[in-house]
C-alpha cells in the first residue's frame, strides 16, 4: 500500500513538472511582465491529490514539484513565486475542498484555488521586489484564473471519474 | 519535514534582504551654483561618507579653479602683470586641459575670455553692450595663445591676458568626483548622480529603474524646468551650454553669456543649447561652449569628425544630434508636444 | 461527475471577479495619489517639506526675499528679490527630479518623490 502512494506521488511529481514546463510555452509575459509569474496549470495536480490522497501528500507532491521546476529552468524568483502561489492555492482548495459537494462543485474549488495561486505570486513578487507597483497586474490575472481554473477543475473531474470506473483506490 | 521548512523561511530571509538598497544625497552651494550629490549604496553609512567625500572634493577644488577668490592661484596669475606664477598641480591640470580643448575646438573654447565677459558685465549690476572700441580692446588680450605653460606647475600669461577657468571648472569637478566615486570601498557607491550645476555626472547602476540606467532630461530652452529630449546613461556626463540662463535685455536685444571670441559679442549662431554626452565631463564642459559658438553646421561637422555625441537645439524649435549620439546613450525625443522637431 | 455546477461556484467566480474589480478601482484611485514633496532649503536648510496633492494651496514667504507658491502638484517660485531671476524664469516644476535654484539668496526648491520620467534634468 505504502509502495503504491509513494510511486502515485511520483508519478504526481513528474506531472507537475512536465506541466511547469508547458507553462513556458504561454506568453504570460506580454499580459504580466513580472518574469518567472506563471498560469498555475500545475494546480490541476494539486487538486487531484488533494481529493485522491491526504493534504500532507499534496503538500510533499507540490514541494518537490516547486524545487524540481526550479532547479530545471529556474531561476530564484520563480521558485518564489511558485512556492508561495502553490501553497497558497493548496490551503484554499483543501478548506473549499471539505463544503465540495453542497456548496461547490470541483470546478469553484479549482477557480479558488488558481486565483488564490496568483494572489501568492503576486504577494512574493511584492516581496520579492520590494515595490508595490506589481499589484497592479493582479486583476488581469485575477480574471484569468476563471476559464482556468474551470479547466483544471473540468480535467481534474473528468480525470476522477474515470478513475472511478478502472475502480482505482489508494 | 521540520527541516525542509527551516530551509525554505532561509531562504525567504536571503530574498527579503538582497536588492534592498541605501542613499544618501547632499545638497550645497559650490563655484557660484547649485550642486547635489546622490550616492546610492549597500548601506547608508557608508553611501553617506562618499557623498559626504565628493562635497569635501568639490569645496577643496574650488580655490584652485576660482578667479575671484584672492586666495586663489588664478587672482595671483591675473594679477601677475606678465610675471611667471607658481600654481597648485590641480590649478595646473586644469589649466592644461583648457588650453587642449582650446587647441582642439580651433578656439571655439577659450579660457582667456575674462576681459570680455568682465567688460559686457553679465549677471551683474551694470549688464550693458559695450562701445565697439572697448570690445576691440578687450579682444587684443583675449587668445589662449597667451597662456604658457612652462612645465613644473609654471604659468605664464603673456599679453595681459586673464584666465577663467569657469568654462571647465564644474566638468573638472564632475571628473575630480568620479574618480573619487571609483576608489570608495565595494559596495559604498554602486550609484551615483552628481549635478554641479548645468554638468551632470551619472556613475554605476540606477537602483530605481530596470537596466540600472539614468535618465536624463535635455532642458527645454523656452522652459528649463521641462524638456524636450532624454539621454539615457552610465557611467557618462552629459553638460547643456544654453543661452537663457544667464543674460540681460537692453533695447528689446537679448544678450547671453556664451561669447564668440572671434566677435567679442555674444555668439549668435540662431543656437539656444547644446548638450554634450562624453565620459569625460571637463572635455564636454568645454565642447558644448565650442559647439554652441561654431554653431550648427560646423558644430555637426566638428561632431563627425571628432566622434563627439552632441544634442542642438535651434531657434526654430529644431533638434539635432550628431550621429555618436545613438552609440554612448538612448536618445528619446519628447519635443513634439512643446513645438520642437525632430530634425533628423 | 464532480463538476455539476453548484450555486457555490457562482459566488466563488463572483467573490474572484469582484476582488478584481475592487483592486482596479482602488489601484486607479492610487495612481492619481503619486507621492510628491516640494522641499525648500534656505543655506542648506531644510525649511519646508510639503507634500503635492490636488487639494495643495499653500504660499511660503522666505522673509519677503523669495516667495514660493505650492499649487495642486505643482510648485513655482512666485518672485525673487535677486538680481539675476533665474529661479523665477525656470518656472513651474512638476516632476521628481526638478529644482529651481536661487543662487543669491541660497535657495533651492525641489520636487522628491516616486522615480518618475526622468533623473536629473540638465540646463
Amino acid at each position: 500500500m505504502k509502495a503504491k502512494k509513494l510511486t502515485l506521488c511520483g508519478m504526481l511529481t513528474a506531472l507537475a513538472v512536465v506541466l511547469s514546463l508547458v507553462e513556458r510555452l504561454f506568453p504570460l509575459d506580454a499580459v504580466v511582465p513580472v518574469p518567472g509569474v506563471k498560469l498555475g496549470l500545475a494546480n490541476v495536480v494539486t487538486l487531484f491529490a488533494l481529493t485522491r490522497l491526504s493534504v500532507r501528500d499534496a503538500l510533499a507532491v507540490l514541494l518537490c514539484r516547486v524545487a524540481l521546476s526550479s532547479l530545471l529552468m529556474g531561476s530564484v524568483t520563480a521558485f518564489l513565486f511558485s512556492l508561495f502561489g502553490g501553497l497558497l492555492s493548496l490551503t484554499v482548495m483543501w478548506l473549499l475542498l471539505h463544503a465540495e459537494g453542497r456548496f461547490c462543485s470541483l470546478l469553484g474549488v479549482s477557480v479558488a484555488g488558481a486565483a488564490a495561486h496568483n494572489i501568492g505570486q503576486i504577494i512574493a513578487a511584492v516581496i520579492w521586489m520590494q515595490t508595490g507597483a506589481v499589484v497592479a497586474y493582479l486583476p488581469v490575472l485575477l480574471v484569468m484564473s476563471v476559464p482556468l481554473g474551470l479547466v483544471t477543475g473540468l480535467t481534474c473531474s473528468v480525470v476522477l471519474a474515470h478513475l472511478q470506473k478502472i475502480d482505482f483506490y489508494v | 519535514m521540520k527541516r525542509f521548512f527551516a530551509a525554505f523561511l532561509l531562504l525567504f530571509g536571503l530574498a527579503g534582504c538582497a536588492g534592498r538598497q541605501a542613499s544618501y544625497t547632499t545638497d550645497f552651494f559650490a563655484m557660484d551654483t547649485f550642486m547635489s550629490v546622490a550616492v546610492y549604496g549597500d548601506n547608508e553609512d557608508s553611501a553617506q561618507q562618499a557623498a559626504v567625500a565628493c562635497e569635501q572634493e568639490v569645496n577643496a577644488l574650488e580655490p584652485a579653479l576660482s578667479r575671484t577668490r584672492e586666495d586663489s592661484d588664478l587672482y595671483c596669475l591675473n594679477h601677475a602683470d606678465g610675471a611667471v606664477c607658481q600654481v597648485s598641480d590641480e590649478t595646473y591640470a586644469a589649466i592644461e586641459a583648457a588650453v587642449q580643448y582650446a587647441e582642439l575646438t580651433g578656439g571655439a573654447f577659450d579660457p582667456t575670455m575674462a576681459p570680455l565677459t568682465d567688460l559686457w558685465g553679465i549677471n551683474t549690476e551694470n549688464a550693458h553692450v559695450p562701445a565697439q572700441t572697448e570690445i576691440d580692446e578687450a579682444l587684443t588680450h583675449v587668445g589662449y595663445g597667451n597662456i604658457q605653460l612652462l612645465g613644473d606647475n609654471q604659468v605664464q600669461l603673456l599679453n595681459g591676458a586673464q584666465l577663467d577657468l569657469g568654462g571647465i571648472g564644474k566638468g573638472f569637478a564632475t571628473d575630480a568626483v568620479s574618480t573619487l566615486l571609483a576608489q570608495q570601498p565595494e559596495g559604498a557607491a554602486t550609484g551615483a548622480l552628481v549635478q554641479l550645476g548645468g554638468n551632470i555626472g551619472a556613475f554605476g547602476e540606477n537602483p530605481a529603474r530596470d537596466g540600472g540606467n539614468w535618465v536624463v532630461g535635455v532642458a527645454d530652452p523656452d522652459n528649463n524646468a521641462e524638456f524636450v529630449a532624454t539621454v539615457e546613461v552610465r557611467d557618462a556626463s552629459v553638460v547643456t551650454s544654453g543661452d537663457y540662463e544667464r543674460y540681460f535685455e537692453q533695447d528689446g536685444k537679448r544678450y547671453h553669456h556664451i561669447f564668440d571670441p572671434k566677435t567679442g559679442y555674444p555668439a549668435d549662431t540662431g543656437l539656444r543649447s547644446v548638450s554634450v554626452i562624453d565620459q569625460n565631463s571637463t572635455r564636454a564642459d568645454a565642447l558644448t561652449t565650442a559647439l554652441f559658438v561654431m554653431g550648427l553646421d560646423d558644430g555637426l561637422a566638428f561632431c563627425a569628425e571628432n566622434n563627439i555625441a552632441a544634442v542642438f537645439i535651434t531657434s526654430d524649435k529644431q533638434i539635432y544630434t550628431s550621429d555618436a549620439v545613438s552609440s554612448v546613450c538612448t536618445y528619446t525625443f519628447l519635443g513634439a508636444e512643446k513645438g520642437y522637431t525632430d530634425a533628423q | 461527475m464532480r463538476s455539476r455546477l453548484k450555486w457555490g461556484d457562482f459566488v466563488i467566480i463572483g467573490v474572484v471577479l469582484a476582488l478584481a474589480a475592487a483592486l482596479t478601482a482602488v489601484l486607479a484611485a492610487g495612481t492619481t495619489g503619486d507621492r510628491l514633496y516640494a522641499e525648500v532649503w534656505q543655506d542648506n536648510q531644510l525649511v519646508e517639506r510639503v507634500a503635492l496633492t490636488d487639494g495643495t494651496d499653500r504660499t511660503i514667504d522666505l522673509d519677503g526675499h523669495n516667495v514660493i507658491v505650492l499649487s495642486g502638484k505643482s510648485a513655482r517660485m512666485e518672485s525673487a528679490d535677486c538680481r539675476d531671476q533665474v529661479c523665477v524664469r525656470t518656472g513651474t516644476l512638476t516632476r521628481a527630479g526638478q529644482v529651481a535654484v536661487c543662487l543669491p539668496n541660497r535657495v533651492v526648491l525641489k520636487i522628491v518623490g516616486e522615480t518618475g520620467e526622468i533623473d536629473a534634468i540638465v540646463s
